[in-house]
């Protein structure tokens, strides 16, 4: 196992009042597993990855309960050095806007030797960063060569070229290499892709998608997947977590899910995607509960087309219906006899 | 309404923008956003243009509704060309066409109330009184099933979904025949998606409405249209009934297109090509490559590709392509 | 409205339009009550306005805006007279109260001389843009490139000093801030997509800066004005602490303090008080100010 996530409740204060945005979420993944994260816009998976990272603004934002575990240790518990140690080396995030996420006054090359150089030093003497150009002359020809290195690995055509040019030089999809060129230069064991290739064109997706699962395969990493597009999550990941309103709703192995969808959400989101076979499009009516104001049972009740007595006011936990799939939902509880439910 | 007649003909439409740099703001070069698009949109149906960025997809939408004016070439619509009227001649022309946008958020004043939104091409074209108007409003928000309530709400108030539909109310106002819809669920999420297009499709049926669809997600564009245009680097490479393209996609982007989607189910993934990858990225509309538009990133070019540019030939009635090789 | 006609007018989905600009107000209101500050600044506006208006009433002695009580003069403060009593022996309080009409007044037709000239420059010069845009953007910034206090020495130099000509001073230095405002605003406002949309439906120029565009620039607008009233009481004060502005009799502070100032150490009174009373109006308009931007500033998300 090495990603847990147990239990964790995540409350925001906000004008209105509390808003209790993750509500026990729980989440694993082990070595060398591409995991998926899926979710539509509010259910909270930006958090669950901020929380991951410990980028969470705090004072608005905090955990209440639960753990986050990378091999054995509590993430929310590490003392900020050994933190620093772990990201970017251990766990590597590609971030979500290519062109928004890299510095646009300084080179690529600057930003990647910066960040090769200065890996996992937890406080970077302002000294001896300024005074980078004179005396450390071998190690940085060392790190440009790792980064050039790094930049034919992610297939960059003319990778020399790309290293001195400046973020706004690149098109989307370079950038987006770029990305994934720094986030493999710790040699991770966990790589966290931010909506891979939504920010791109279809075409430019696919080559960054394909790339990334070569990537994957030959270094043998975990992945965590965190998208809206079920087609993206259905091409990448082994396994699937469904989330809504700051719930894991379901979890499944990926052909499972699409194949036996359990929870009526992920019933819902799957017959709303337009399908290529023409088959009838349906939305799902209402829109995400109120977060400072929740319903008190199941979140997705209101909108739900099966919901029963007991959904109004009791929460469903997590409950396994079958090998490695797991749902929240009353109508799979064996206690609530009436769940003649599915076909 | 559904007669089969030509609603729009698009001919030889180009759009360009000029690139000006140096101290004096001359021109140094030429954005060909739009070279030579030519194409026909009957009454009641739905044409789809599909694309990718810098394909000028987008830029061919807001110059049929002549938000741009065009560089060159006939926009004529119900018989009349309007590409080159004067503001004020094409007034009661605008009337017959609206546009819905894609970022529903932005496309609404966000310090003005939902039932003046709505009612701004009311006052614009001074129809009827406050009252009338506001019964219009009335009219309006229950047809796009949004609830009275919201009508003096500001728009920060509504979700995505609804935002859209308010925008599509206000576009239904003057009761235009050419709607002309921008990418309009590309920034809604997936549950959503499915309403609005549900909207549309039941709008157009019950208004007889024709529709202009701009998108690049081709499994919205199969669901609801009954032609396509696929566009690349300004022009048309393929055009055909929705049937027919996907069912044997015959220019190499159009493949390469149809192989990219992301789908869900394993049977979609039987309709479309397989894995084609291509390399490079598309080039610059200020720099569009010699020959074919295509030929820098084409996995099947000849060298004639390179030289000539392939003329877009009806191969069958209804059927366009644009490639020397098929 | 009743509670019951309140839901059958909602029933029937005829929500009355006063009633959601009511709510929006209350919303407005209550986020500003979040801030102790924003409050006092609210109160003590009220106050002022109030002893504005009502200044007949509560100045001890009204008629102490002119005439002489030789026999007071240089009273220290006492019960009867709680700022004691000037040079001429008319009561200090009264006056600084009387002051606050003046100073309002002032400051009020200030900024509507400021907003009336410089809001219609500033639209004309963002959204017509062109040469006429760059004339009046120049013709702006020849007056913003002397400081507003200068200006108004300048001007009220040469006019003869009445309170009329202090006002038209002062707002000689005070409009081309706000077409500088609005004149970026609506650069930027103009490129928005549903400016796109509107044109897209045929607007008119005249439609689109009315309708669109001016209502994006009112909250603004409101929480500048409310900040620079303090600052043009201000330089009004400034003015007539320099000899510059209104001529004796008239109360106004800046004057009060003027006079008083050659009298410190012993004679304290006058120009401490008038002093305070400056000091009180700038920073309540200010607190308000901050306030009022901090409560509009979420609703603008």
């Amino acid at each position: 196992m090495l990603l847990e996530f147990e239990n964790l409740h995540i409350h925001f204060s906000t004008f209105e009042g509390t808003a209790q945005v993750l509500n026990g979420v729980n989440l694993a993944i082990h070595e060398g597993e591409s995991v998926g994260l899926v979710g539509e816009t509010g259910c909270g998976k930006s958090i669950t990855l901020k929380a991951l990272l410990r980028i969470l603004p705090t004072p608005p934002g905090r955990v209440v309960q639960g753990r986050i575990l990378f091999k054995g240790c509590d993430l929310l518990q590490l003392p900020y050095e050994e933190l620093h140690a772990l990201r970017g080396h251990q766990i590597a995030l590609i971030p979500q806007e290519p062109g928004g996420s890299l510095n646009p006054v300084f080179t690529i090359a600057e930003q990647m030797t910066d960040l090769i150089l200065w890996q996992g030093r937890v406080h970077v003497n302002c000294g001896a960063y300024l005074l980078t150009p004179i005396i450390r002359r071998a190690k940085r020809r060392a790190a440009r060569a790792k980064a050039l290195e790094l930049l034919t690995k992610v297939n960059i055509p003319d990778p020399e070229r790309v290293l001195q040019s400046y973020p706004v030089e690149l098109s989307g999809g370079m950038c987006q290499r770029v990305l994934i060129a720094m986030a493999l230069s710790g040699h991770p064991l966990l790589l966290i892709a931010d909506e891979p290739g939504t920010a791109l064109d279809v075409t430019t997706q696919a080559q960054i998608l394909r790339l990334l699962k070569e990537r994957v395969r030959e270094e043998q990493l975990a992945v965590l997947y965190v998208t809206h597009n079920l087609g993206v999550a259905r091409e990448m990941c082994e396994r699937i977590y469904v989330m809504y309103a700051g719930e894991v709703a379901e979890t499944a192995p990926t052909d499972q899910l699409f194949s036996l969808p359990k929870h009526p959400y992920t019933r819902g989101l799957l017959a709303s995607i337009p399908k290529l076979t023409g088959a009838e499009l349906e939305g799902i009516p209402g829109r995400i509960p109120d977060y400072v104001s929740p319903p008190k049972g199941c979140r997705f009740e209101p909108r739900c087309k099966w919901s029963m007595t007991p959904c109004a006011t009791l929460q469903p936990k997590l409950r396994p219906v079958a090998e490695r799939h797991a749902v929240a939902c009353h109508l799979y509880d064996p206690a609530f006899s009436q769940s003649t439910a599915q076909s | 309404m559904n007669n089969g007649q030509v609603l729009l003909e698009v001919r030889g439409l180009k759009k360009h923008f000029p690139i000006m740099a140096g101290v004096f703001s001359r021109q140094v070069g030429l954005v060909k956003a739009v070279d030579d698009l030519s194409f026909l949109v009957r009454n009641g149906e739905t044409f789809a243009i599909v694309g990718e960025s810098g394909s000028g997809k987008t830029t061919v939408g807001r110059t049929v509704v002549r938000i741009l004016t065009p560089t060159a070439g006939d926009v004529i619509f119900d018989g009349t060309n309007i590409a080159t009227l004067s503001d004020r001649s094409l007034k009661p022309w605008r009337r017959q066409m609206q546009m819905v946008f894609q970022d529903p958020a932005a496309a609404l004043n966000p310090r003005r109330r939902v039932a003046n939104s709505i009612a701004a091409p009311l006052e614009i074209y001074s129809v009827g009184t406050t009252r009338e108007r506001l019964q219009c409003v009335r009219e309006l928000l229950d047809l796009v099933e949004i609830p009275a309530e919201y009508m003096f709400r500001y728009p920060h108030a509504l979700s995505g979904g609804q935002k859209q539909r308010v925008c599509i109310a206000r576009a239904l106002t003057l009761h235009p025949r050419l709607m002309v819809l921008d990418e309009p669920t590309s920034a809604l999420d997936v549950s959503v998606q499915a309403k609005i297009l549900a909207l549309l499709m039941d709008l157009q049926k019950r208004l007889g409405l024709t529709y202009l669809l701009i998108s690049h997600d081709l499994s919205v564009v199969k669901t609801v249209s009954n032609r396509i245009a696929v566009m690349y680097l300004g022009k048309i490479v393929e055009m055909a009934s929705v049937d027919r393209l996907f069912a044997q996609p015959m220019h190499p982007y159009t493949r390469a297109l149809l192989s990219a989607i992301p789908v869900v189910l394993p049977e979609e993934q039987a309709i479309i090509p397989k894995e084609i990858i291509l390399e490079g990225e598309i080039p610059s509309s200020s720099r569009v490559p010699s020959g074919c538009v295509f030929q820098t990133r084409c996995y099947v070019k000849v060298p004639r590709c390179e030289q000539e540019e392939p003329p877009l030939r009806e191969i069958k009635p209804g059927d366009w392509l644009r490639c020397f090789l098929v | 409205m009743t509670v019951t006609s309140l839901e059958t007018a909602r029933s029937r989905g005829w929500a009355s339009r006063f009633e959601a600009e009511w709510e929006d107000i209350r919303r407005t209101l209550r986020r500003l009550r979040k801030s102790i500050l924003s409050i006092l600044g609210l109160f003590l506006v009220l106050g002022l306005i109030f002893m504005a208006v009502f200044a007949n009433q509560l100045a001890p002695y009204p008629e102490d805006t002119a005439g002489v009580h030789f026999d007071r003069s240089f009273a220290a403060p006492s019960t009867e007279h709680p700022f004691g009593c000037d040079e001429v022996g008319r009561d200090v309080l009264s006056r600084v109260i009387f002051g606050a009409r003046i100073s309002l007044v002032m400051g009020t037709v200030v900024l509507a001389i400021a907003i009336g000239v410089g809001v219609p420059l500033g639209l004309i010069a963002g959204y017509a843009g062109g040469m006429a845009g760059t004339v009046i953007m120049r013709f702006t910034d020849i007056f913003l490139s002397i400081p507003p206090l200068v200006l108004a020495m300048a001007v009220s130099a040469i006019l003869p000093p009445t309170i009329q000509n202090t006002i038209i001073a002062i707002s000689f230095g005070w409009w081309p801030w706000y077409t500088r405002l609005v004149q970026g605003m609506v650069l930027s406002l103009k490129e928005d997509l549903y400016v796109e949309a509107g044109r897209s439906f045929g607007a008119g120029t005249l439609y689109m800066v009315f309708k669109e565009i001016l209502p994006n620039l009112v909250a603004i607008l409101i929480v500048k004005a409310t900040l620079d009233m303090g600052y043009a009481i201000l330089v009004g004060a400034e003015l007539g602490f320099l000899g510059l502005g209104v001529s004796p009799p008239t109360p106004e502070w800046g004057t009060m303090a003027s006079e008083g100032r050659s009298l410190l150490p012993e004679k304290w009174w006058m120009i401490t008080f008038s002093g305070l009373a400056i000091f009180v109006t700038v920073m309540a308009f200010n607190l308000l100010g901050d306030g009022l931007r901090d409560a509009f500033d979420v609703e603008l998300e």
